[in-house]
C-alpha cells in the first residue's frame, strides 16, 4: 500500500541519476554564487562612485539585468551569442546568466548596506582624521558585511533555486535529469518530490550556515 | 585657537550660513545656541571640514582649514592627507555617538591613535584605559557599544575623541539623544574637560550647563550670529527680540534660574 503512494524502491534504484544531477546543480550553484558575490561588489563600488564613467555603466547594468527575466538573459547568452559565432557551453552560459543577474541584485544590497549603515560611522572615522579608503576598510565595510549577512543569504538561496532554469538550455542538472526520468517512467510524483527535497536540503544548508555565522557576528553587536 | 571670518555655507541654492565671524581663544568654552535649522550643526561641521565651506575662512591654530593659498594667491583645496591631518587635531562628538559597533569600547578608542598616529598598541591601550577611567567607564573596556546605555556610549565617544589629543573639541547636541536621567553624567565629563582647560565649541540646549561652563554664548539664528557674550549678560538681558523669545521658550519649559 505504501509503495503505491510513494515508490521508494524506484527512487532508490535511480539514485545515481539524482546524484549526477545534484553534482551539476552544485557546480552551477557554487560558480554562480561566487561570481555574483564578487561581481556584485565590483558593481556596487561602481554605483557608489562619483566618476560618471564608472557610475553610469554600473547603473545601466543593474537596471537592465534586474528588469529582464534571467531565462531570457540565459537564452541570449546561449542561443544569441551562438548566432554571432560565440559558442558558449550550456553550463558556462547558465552560470554567467545567473551570476550576472544576481550580481546586479547583490550590488544593490551591498550599496544600500554600505550607504545607510556606514554613513555615521564613516563620518566619525573621518572626524578622527582617517583618510577615506582607510575609514572604508577599517570601519564601513566590516560593519556593512556583518549586517548584510541575512539579505545576502536570501539572494544565495534564490541562486540555488534558479539553477533549475539552466535545464532549459539543456544542462543536465537536477531538474533536467528528473524531468527525463519522469518522462520515461510513471513515477512523476516520486521524482519531483525527491527533487524538491534535494533543493530544500541545499537551500537549508546555506541558510543555516549563514544564520550560524550571523548569530556569532551578532554577539558583538 | 579658532578664527572664523565671513564664513558662508550653501547647500545648492540655499544659503545656510551668511558670513559668520567667531573667535575661540585657547582654553575657552563657547556654547552655541539657536533654534532648529539655524545652522548650528553646519557651523560645527565647517570647523572640522566635514562640510566644505563656500566663502570666508576658518583658521585653526594658525592654519587655514581645508584650503591652501597657492603662489598665485588663489585658494585650492588641500590634499586629502592634509585635511585628515587637520581633522585629527580637532575632536568631534556627535549627537548619535557614532561608535564603531564591531569594535569593543577599548578598540573604539585605540583605533585612530594606532592607525593614524602610529601609536604603539600597548601605549594606546594604556592611554585608552586612563581616558575610560576619566569618563568613569574603566570597567566597560571589553564591552561592545551595543550593550551600553546611551549615556555610557556618549562618554565612550568623548574618550575616543580625546584619545587623539585634539587641540579643540566640538560637541553637537551630545545630550539630545540621551534619556533625561543620563544627561548629567555626560555633562559632568564635559564640565571636567572645561576645568582642565580644553578649548571647546559646544552646541547645546542645556541652558543651565551653558550658564555654568561657557565663557561665551553665541546665539545663532537664520545662519547669522545675532548676539554673543558672557552667559550671564546674554541670558539676563538679551538685546534682540529673537533671543528673548528663544530663551522664554526654554525658561517656560525648564524654569531657568539666572
Ligand atoms: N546636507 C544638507 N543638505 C541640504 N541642506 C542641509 C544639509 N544639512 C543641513 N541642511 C539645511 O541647513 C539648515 C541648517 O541645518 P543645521 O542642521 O545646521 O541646523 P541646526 O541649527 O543644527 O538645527 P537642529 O537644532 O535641528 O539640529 C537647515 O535648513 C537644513 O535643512
Ligand atoms: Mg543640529
Amino acid at each position: 500500500m505504501g509503495g503505491y503512494f510513494f515508490d521508494f524502491g524506484f527512487i532508490y534504484r535511480n539514485l545515481p541519476i539524482f546524484w549526477s544531477g545534484l553534482g551539476v546543480t552544485l557546480e552551477v550553484s557554487v560558480l554562480a554564487m561566487a561570481g555574483a558575490v564578487v561581481g556584485g561588489l565590483v558593481i556596487a563600488f561602481g554605483r557608489m562612485s562619483r566618476r560618471v564613467w564608472l557610475f553610469a555603466p554600473a547603473t545601466a547594468y543593474v537596471e537592465f539585468l534586474r528588469n529582464t527575466p534571467v531565462l531570457i538573459q540565459m537564452f541570449g547568452l546561449y542561443f544569441g551569442l551562438a548566432v554571432l559565432g560565440f559558442r558558449l557551453s550550456p553550463i558556462t552560459a547558465g552560470v554567467l546568466a545567473l551570476a550576472g543577474q544576481n550580481a546586479a541584485y547583490l550590488a544593490e544590497i551591498y550599496r544600500a548596506g554600505i550607504e545607510s549603515v556606514g554613513r555615521r560611522q564613516l563620518e566619525a572615522a573621518l572626524a578622527l582624521g582617517m583618510r577615506r579608503w582607510r575609514a572604508m576598510r577599517l570601519v564601513v565595510v566590516p560593519i556593512a558585511v556583518t549586517r548584510l549577512v541575512a539579505p545576502i543569504g536570501n539572494q544565495l538561496v534564490v541562486i540555488i533555486k534558479d539553477t533549475s532554469l539552466v535545464s532549459s538550455i539543456s544542462v543536465y542538472e537536477l531538474t533536467m535529469e528528473g524531468k527525463r526520468l519522469a518522462e520515461r517512467s510513471a513515477a512523476t510524483y516520486e521524482v519531483f518530490a525527491t527533487i524538491a527535497v534535494f533543493y530544500l536540503v541545499l537551500t537549508s544548508a546555506v541558510s543555516l550556515a549563514l544564520r550560524f555565522y550571523e548569530r556569532r557576528v551578532q554577539l558583538i553587536f | 585657537m579658532i578664527r572664523v571670518r565671513g564664513l558662508v555655507k550653501r547647500f545648492g541654492q540655499h544659503t545656510v550660513l551668511h558670513g559668520i565671524d567667531l573667535d575661540v581663544a585657547r582654553g575657552q568654552v563657547v556654547v552655541v545656541i539657536g533654534p532648529s535649522g539655524s545652522g548650528k550643526t553646519t557651523l560645527l561641521r565647517c570647523l572640522n571640514f566635514l562640510e566644505e565651506y563656500d566663502d570666508g575662512e576658518v583658521v585653526v591654530d594658525g592654519a587655514l582649514l581645508g584650503y591652501r593659498r597657492g603662489a598665485d594667491g588663489r585658494l585650492g583645496r588641500r590634499s586629502e592627507e592634509e585635511i585628515a591631518k587637520s581633522r585629527s587635531e580637532i575632536g568631534m562628538v556627535f549627537q548619535s555617538f557614532n561608535l564603531f559597533p564591531h569594535k569593543s569600547v577599548l578598540d573604539n578608542i585605540t583605533l585612530a591613535p594606532i592607525y593614524i598616529k602610529g601609536v604603539r598598541r600597548d601605549v594606546a591601550k594604556q592611554v585608552a584605559t586612563e581616558l575610560l577611567t576619566k569618563v568613569g567607564l574603566a570597567h566597560k573596556a571589553d564591552a561592545y557599544p551595543g550593550t551600553l546605555s546611551s549615556g555610557q556610549q556618549q562618554r565612550v565617544a568623548i574618550a575616543r575623541a580625546l584619545a587623539m589629543q585634539p587641540k579643540v573639541m566640538l560637541f553637537d547636541e551630545v545630550t539630545s539623544a540621551l534619556d533625561p536621567e543620563l544627561v548629567g553624567e555626560v555633562l559632568t565629563v564635559m564640565r571636567g574637560l572645561a576645568e582642565d582647560g580644553m578649548t571647546m565649541v559646544i552646541v547645546s540646549h542645556e541652558m543651565q550647563f551653558a550658564r555654568e561652563v561657557a565663557h561665551r554664548v553665541v546665539f545663532l539664528d537664520g545662519g547669522r550670529i545675532l548676539e554673543e557674550g558672557p552667559p550671564k549678560t546674554l541670558f539676563r538681558e538679551p538685546s534682540s527680540e529673537r533671543l528673548h523669545a528663544f530663551l522664554r521658550r526654554f525658561t517656560e519649559g525648564y524654569k531657568l534660574s539666572v
